[in-house]
């Protein structure tokens, strides 16, 4: 009976916040979020400042197929000896599509690296001689079989002066298969005729002289058509004296037939290259890997897991918020209670003071103490700590007032009670209630402008772990690729949003003159 | 902390004005056009003549404002950009970096190679109706070369000792010393030539800016700058080319700074041709059949750039060791999808006397046991300066990942490029810095002499890392004065191997040139330096 006439105010309070489903759910996620910033290193499924491929090994999975290769090339001399790569002087490597493979020269070999996922294929060319090779990333195949290799070969490399002879050709496809002769290559490139990796550059309205083979089937060009001629099908015949060679090619691909007329052939000359492997499977694991079981949020541009970044940025976004709103709500409340309490020149005092700082928008605020301080956390905190400061000398200001004309402070004052007792004692705990509700909504805020601060590159260390700077770091890629983005703003959004609805509802327990 | 306040003060000056703006009566805004008497102005009477004029505008989207339309004013690529319509010199490059004359028809070298006499073309005007001749060569290089001037490219020119007037079509330049490279430094684009009435101008007037008055003597001619919106130029009717005559209406330059939004403008149709593509769009952009893609090696050599006063740096193993801790392969797979080549040596293949050097392949145990072996076994502590856009960023971070594998903690902290340059020409706390270079005259000797001869130091070049060999100073040296190019070539190549052993710098890749164009508009060239050219561009 006697409890239901005056009912402790923190039951009511309770009961008044636990009918706000909202509040509660909020405040249940805030739990939560503050449990995972604390154990965030134990529960971070990768190391979140490593690439993710550099951890696989250490944590047993299985990397599959490799980014990178290393495609032995030899080349046949006309004499019949192999030469490797690196006694070849001048071997230049052209990936079709860059953006899926490259390759270069690295010491008595190549190294073909994949880029992206797909299949292209890559030009080996040393002086007139030139081969292809395959490459296929992450197992996607394009089912297209390119000229690997030409082998061409004739009856007499020294002719007498006039003879004639036809050249043999043989082409190799990436998938292995032999086209031999005329007519089956011939029959290839009409079904291949719209090759588009193969495909000369049409003219793209760019006005850069470019270096591109036009002829599309087979050809035959003699380099020194004073010594011999050579005819579409292949018909060489001997026009006069000199050391000379047939280049043989079809579709980049090319080969040389060395001749020599009325003389010996004197030294060995390149005729074609050989890759140790016609297809080369590589798998992709650079960058963007998209959501999956192993990365639950994918993987950012430094291929790091953004799951585990989102959990590690956690600890720092909560610190932000809270230390930076603690402080700024102590001082605020201090400086507050002191202009309520003693009122004249003081009471001025502070308060134009907060007019000032309060006619700065906040974030503007925080980015010129930044620009003071220079960046970093602790700078980061401060400059919130800063505008929150104002605020709360307003409202605990404003409610001291009321407070002070309270009969009790009256009749604390009459009685000869210092003012620190009144003060700390009487008027602040009256207080308490809308400094406890504004420090809630605050922190969501003081969160936002963190993470903006960060985002605008002015929070220290950009390359850490924290969720303005992961959405900076994604932002050009926004239209891309969905995960870098999204999964960092969630967890702005879900904690921002947390401590709002948290703080609603606190308001709506606190307020006296709202009802049950 | 002086940088800062300037900042501040800006920022504060900024809002100030704002506020000052929002507080006034909307009147009308008036807009200050330069009083360009354009023939081909399209014309505003009537909705006829606007229809047959529909303006062949083509529109280029580049990465910033320029920073003068003075060729000898600016030092980025990105002026030069926007210069290319308006200004020509006596040699500039071909698609291939390969010098050749352009408002010489000919030149020739003395014996000793102190001095170039070159032939000029005659019939040729400026836009404002002066004519090119020898003494506008001399009035212009003089110019220059005076310290007084103030003007940004006053070091480049100090090679030259005198110009020499023969007759009003040749023009002898004299070089303090012998000097083989003389004429590919004279066909950068900054030894273009502005009319000698506007010298007079300057000289006359010092108030006269003319770093907003362009007058040369390419096929355009400057029409209008408004800030931050656009730079447009016209067509000079008396152009002495009749080939290479204008064939569009207008060229607007619109300075665009986000990446993401250049792309956009392309897609909208309210830009033609956008240079600097991020590398992620390339793809989406090169698969969309009504665009085009141009990629390219370009001449930069991206590097990380450390700073050899400090202890840590001293030993060449260390920087051996860095070299080798970073794999290559994965930084260009990862930070630029694939468009760059690894850097094989202080220059990109594309500069005339580069050299390839065997790469330092990616070795963390050798890169560990170099480390070990000059005493530090546990690694140190670094600082990674940056520039602050997303690009180096990335490459920052990348290289800070990889160095953290070998033990080298580094800290990545962005600047504003001007910042940036300012904290390594005055060597404010200097401990390693991603670095980019790019030759503008295509040669080796400016690839290499201002990044590691010991005379070019900061802040007077850009030897930020206080690299010094005398071997390589005397290489550098001998060779500009080798009137045999082949001699000189064996030369830049034996610096370049010595500077790759060094290993001063860690070095990067190679970047490609990487700019989109509708499709409707072609003879579009993009040179290796980075230039775009628009000049001989039509539109359909």
């Amino acid at each position: 009976m006697n409890q239901q006439k005056s009912p402790s105010p923190f039951r009511v309070f309770l009961q008044k916040f636990l009918r706000q489903r909202f509040a509660v759910i909020s405040l249940g996620l805030i739990l939560c979020i503050i449990a995972v910033a604390l154990l965030a290193p134990w529960l971070a499924p990768y190391d979140p400042y490593r690439p993710v491929t550099d951890q696989y090994a250490a944590k047993g999975i299985e990397a599959g197929r490799l980014t990178s290769a290393s495609v032995k090339v030899e080349a046949v001399m006309s004499d019949g000896t192999i030469k490797r790569a690196k006694e070849l002087g001048h071997l230049t490597l052209d990936s079709a599509d860059r953006q899926i493979a490259s390759a270069r020269k690295a010491g008595e070999n190549v190294i073909v690296n994949a880029n992206g996922d797909g299949s292209t294929a890559i030009l080996l060319s040393a002086g007139e001689a030139a081969s292809r090779f395959k490459v296929i990333v992450s197992g996607e195949d394009n089912g297209q079989a390119y000229v690997s290799q030409l082998i061409a070969d004739v009856q007499q490399h020294s002719l007498e002066l006039g003879a004639e002879q036809t050249a043999k050709v043989k082409a190799v496809l990436t998938d292995g298969t032999e086209l031999a002769g005329m007519n089956e290559i011939a029959a290839y490139v009409e079904k291949n005729a719209a090759m588009p990796a193969i495909k000369p550059a049409a003219n793209d309205g760019f006005g850069n002289t470019r270096v591109t083979d036009d002829s599309h089937g087979l050809t035959f060009t003699s380099l020194e058509p004073d010594v011999v001629q050579v005819g579409s099908d292949g018909a060489i015949k001997a026009v006069g004296a000199g050391e000379t060679a047939v280049k043989v090619s079809l579709d980049g691909v090319s080969t040389l037939i060395p001749l020599a007329v009325n003389q010996p052939l004197s030294k060995p000359i390149v005729t074609r290259l050989v890759p140790e492997e016609l297809a080369i499977d590589l798998i992709n694991r650079y960058k963007h890997q998209p959501p999956s079981g192993m990365h639950l949020f994918g993987t950012d541009h430094q291929n790091r897991d953004i799951f585990s970044r989102v959990l590690v940025g956690t600890r720092e976004t909560l610190l932000i918020g809270f230390v930076s709103v603690s402080i700024g709500a102590a001082i605020g409340t201090f400086l507050g209670l002191l202009a309520g309490y003693y009122g004249r020149w003081l009471d001025a005092l502070i308060m134009r003071c907060t007019d000032v700082l309060l006619a700065f928008p906040g974030i503007l605020l925080a980015i010129a103490v930044i620009a003071l301080l220079g960046p970093g956390i602790v700078n980061i905190i401060f400059a919130v700590a800063v505008f929150t400061v104002p605020i709360f000398i307003r409202i605990v200001r404003g409610s001291t007032l009321s407070v002070k004309q309270m009969t009790y402070v009256e009749a604390a004052k009459s009685i000869g009670v210092k003012d620190r007792v009144i003060l700390m004692r009487h008027i602040f705990p009256g207080t308490l209630s809308i400094v406890m509700v504004y420090l809630t909504m605050r922190i969501g805020t003081a969160i936002l402008i963190g993470a903006s601060l960060s985002f605008l590159g002015l929070g220290g260390d950009i390359t850490a772990p924290e969720w303005g700077a992961m959405l900076s770091a994604a932002k050009d890629n926004s239209r891309n690729l969905f995960h870098p983005t999204f999964f960092p703003g969630l967890a702005i959004v879900v904690t921002v949003l947390s401590f709002n609805l948290l703080g609603d509802g606190l308001r709506d327990a606190l307020d006296p003159k709202l009802k049950d | 902390m002086l940088a800062k306040w300037k900042r501040l003060r800006l920022g504060l000056g900024i809002m100030l004005a704002a506020g000052l703006f929002a507080g006034c009566s909307p009147a009308p805004t008036e807009t200050k056009t330069e009083p360009a008497n354009t023939g081909a102005a399209p014309a505003a009477e009537g909705s006829q003549t606007k229809q047959s004029a529909e303006p062949k505008t083509i529109t280029v989207a580049v990465e910033a404002e320029p920073v003068s339309l003075d060729p000898q004013n600016v030092t980025d690529g990105n002026s030069l950009t926007v210069q290319r319509p308006m200004f020509e010199g006596l040699m500039t490059f071909n698609d291939q970096m390969k010098p050749v004359p352009l408002l010489a028809t000919e030149y020739k070298f003395n014996d000793n190679a102190t001095e170039v006499t070159f032939t000029l073309r005659e019939g040729v005007t400026f836009h404002d109706g002066s004519p090119f001749n020898a003494d506008v060569v001399k009035a212009n290089l003089d110019f220059v070369r005076d310290e007084k001037n103030g003007l940004a490219r006053n070091n480049y020119f100090s090679f030259i000792k005198e110009v020499i007037v023969k007759d009003p079509t040749h023009v002898t330049i004299v070089s303090a010393e012998p000097n083989s490279a003389m004429v590919s430094y004279l066909a950068h684009p900054s030894a273009a030539f502005k009319s000698l009435e506007s010298l007079n101008k300057k000289k006359a007037d010092p108030g006269f800016n003319l770093d907003r008055n362009p007058v040369g003597t390419g096929p355009f001619k400057f029409a209008e700058w408004k800030d931050n919106q656009y730079v447009k130029v016209v067509p000079y009717e008396n152009y002495w080319d009749q080939a290479h005559k204008a064939k569009v209406e207008s060229i607007v330059y619109k300075p665009v700074i986000e990446a993401g939004t250049r792309i956009n403008m392309l897609k909208a149709g309210e830009a033609d041709v956008i240079s600097k593509l991020p590398t992620q769009s390339a793809k989406e952009i090169s698969q969309d059949s009504s665009f085009n893609l141009f990629t390219a090696p370009s001449l930069n050599v991206y590097y990380v750039g450390m700073n050899l006063k400090l202890k840590k740096y001293q030993d060449k193993r260390v920087r051996q060791a860095m070299n080798y801790a970073i794999n290559k392969d994965d930084l260009i797979a990862g930070v630029v999808d694939g468009y760059a080549q690894v850097a094989d040596s202080a220059i990109a293949p594309h500069t005339f006397g580069y050299s390839q050097q065997k790469v330092y392949e990616y070795n963390p145990e050798q890169a560990k046991q170099l480390l070990a072996e000059a005493g530090y076994k546990d690694g140190f502590d670094a600082v990674l300066w940056t520039r602050n856009s997303s690009e180096f960023i990335a490459i920052a971070e990348n290289v800070t990942i990889q160095l953290e594998k070998i033990g080298i903690k580094a800290k990545v902290q962005p600047y504003e490029s001007g910042t940036l340059f300012d904290m390594l020409d005055h060597e404010k706390g200097t401990d390693l810095w991603i670095g980019r270079w790019s030759p503008g005259t295509g040669e080796a000797d400016y690839g290499l002499r201002p990044n590691f001869h010991t005379a070019s130091f900061a802040p007077s070049f850009n030897n930020s890392g206080f690299y010094s060999n005398k071997e390589v100073d005397k290489l550098l040296d001998d060779a500009l004065v080798t009137p045999n190019q082949e001699e000189a070539l064996k030369k830049y190549a034996q610096a370049q191997q010595i500077i790759y052993e060094d290993a001063p710098w860690v070095f990067l890749h190679v970047p490609d040139n990487v700019v989109a164009k509708s499709k409707d508009v072609t003879g579009v060239t993009v040179l290796p330096s980075d230039t775009v050219l628009v000049n001989d561009a039509e539109k359909n």
